[in-house]
């Protein structure tokens, strides 16, 4: 894998929701608009804050992050999850229908250069989604609820960034970072990784002074190319070649 | 189901504004030693599902687009 490696200057990560969960967050949006009010009117007891829309939400946010690193079985089980309690609770909401669900809808798009802080993220984001898995309890957790405390503050920066508040933006991912770095050493790493996207094709991401450098194996540079003809592939990014 | 385009920028836009400029009284607070309190998670929670919804209104019947435009009011006024 490290050899024949080609350097890619890094854009975007688009974060996508898999098309077999799409009927999953159509229905949950259905559910937010019919019993939104309801629930920011009635705060309900700690012990049942599982039940409510948004912490559905934030474990459908706990699905897309089991997606992003490699533990697909996990988004699986907690979608099931999620189809289970929005059965159970709200029966009455109508599933919108969607001609021909075919694609892989872009949720969202994080700068390449927080890829790091990015899937430290995720990686606690799924490990929460395991935890209420296991327990409904786990977002009563302060630790449990701080993770989702973080990533609203990461996405605020992103929405900043995007909504030309940039100097914003950057100093609330930045504390995120400083905060994850604190709380959990080690989390983000510094080093190498290697992740696969579209199961098809292995990327290597190195820190690197400033940004974070990625590499693809020249191997399998027709997979690349086919992927970008398809428009499928989950990262923007251009291509140059070094010798 | 048809939704006024300029409508539902207009609602994304000021969405994402409530986002950032609480993010920006986040921020402000924790640059102070504070921490800042539940209810500003709350709105922020809140904004983003409903950008979520907005981005996608045109897949819903007319009564529910009405039922996402109160609640809009709704989470606009937190």
């Amino acid at each position: 894998m490290t050899n024949n490696l080609v350097i890619v200057e890094p854009g975007f990560i688009s974060v996508i929701i898999p098309t077999a969960y799409l009927p999953t967050y159509y229905r949950l949006l259905a559910t937010v608009i019919k019993h939104g009010e309801e629930s920011i009117a009635n705060k309900k007891p700690c012990k049942y804050r599982d039940t409510d829309v948004v912490d559905c939400f934030n474990l459908f946010n706990a699905a897309i992050a089991s997606v992003e690193v490699n533990k697909v079985k996990l988004a699986d089980l907690i979608i099931s999850y999620i189809n289970a309690k929005l059965d159970t609770l709200y029966p009455d909401v109508v599933i919108p229908e969607v001609e021909e669900l075919t694609y892989n809808y872009i949720y969202y798009d994080v700068p390449a250069e927080y890829m790091f802080t990015f899937y430290a993220l995720m990686q606690l984001l799924s490990e929460y989604g395991e935890l209420m898995l296991k327990d409904c309890k786990a977002s009563c957790n302060n630790t449990n609820a701080n993770i989702i405390r973080y990533f609203n503050m990461f996405y605020s920066g992103l929405v900043s960034i995007s909504n030309r508040k940039r100097e914003i933006g950057v100093k609330l991912i930045n504390n995120v970072t400083q905060s994850l770095k604190d709380n959990y050493p080690g989390l983000i790493n510094t080093y190498s990784f290697i992740f696969v996207a579209n199961n098809k094709l292995k990327i290597l991401v190195e820190q690197g002074e400033e940004h974070p450098v990625f590499k693809i194996d020249e191997d399998d540079m027709e997979l690349y190319s086919d992927i970008f003809k398809t428009n499928t592939f989950p990262i923007v990014f251009s291509l140059t070649f070094t010798t | 189901m048809v939704y006024e385009l300029k409508m539902k920028k207009i609602m994304l836009e000021v969405l994402a504004d409530k986002i950032s400029s609480i993010a920006a009284c986040i921020l402000a607070l924790l640059e102070e030693g504070y921490i800042p309190n539940k209810k500003k998670a709350e709105v922020i929670n809140w904004s983003m599902i409903l950008s979520n919804v907005y981005n996608n209104i045109e897949i819903f019947d007319e009564e529910e687009q009405t039922k996402a435009d109160s609640l809009y009011n709704k989470v606009i006024r937190l």
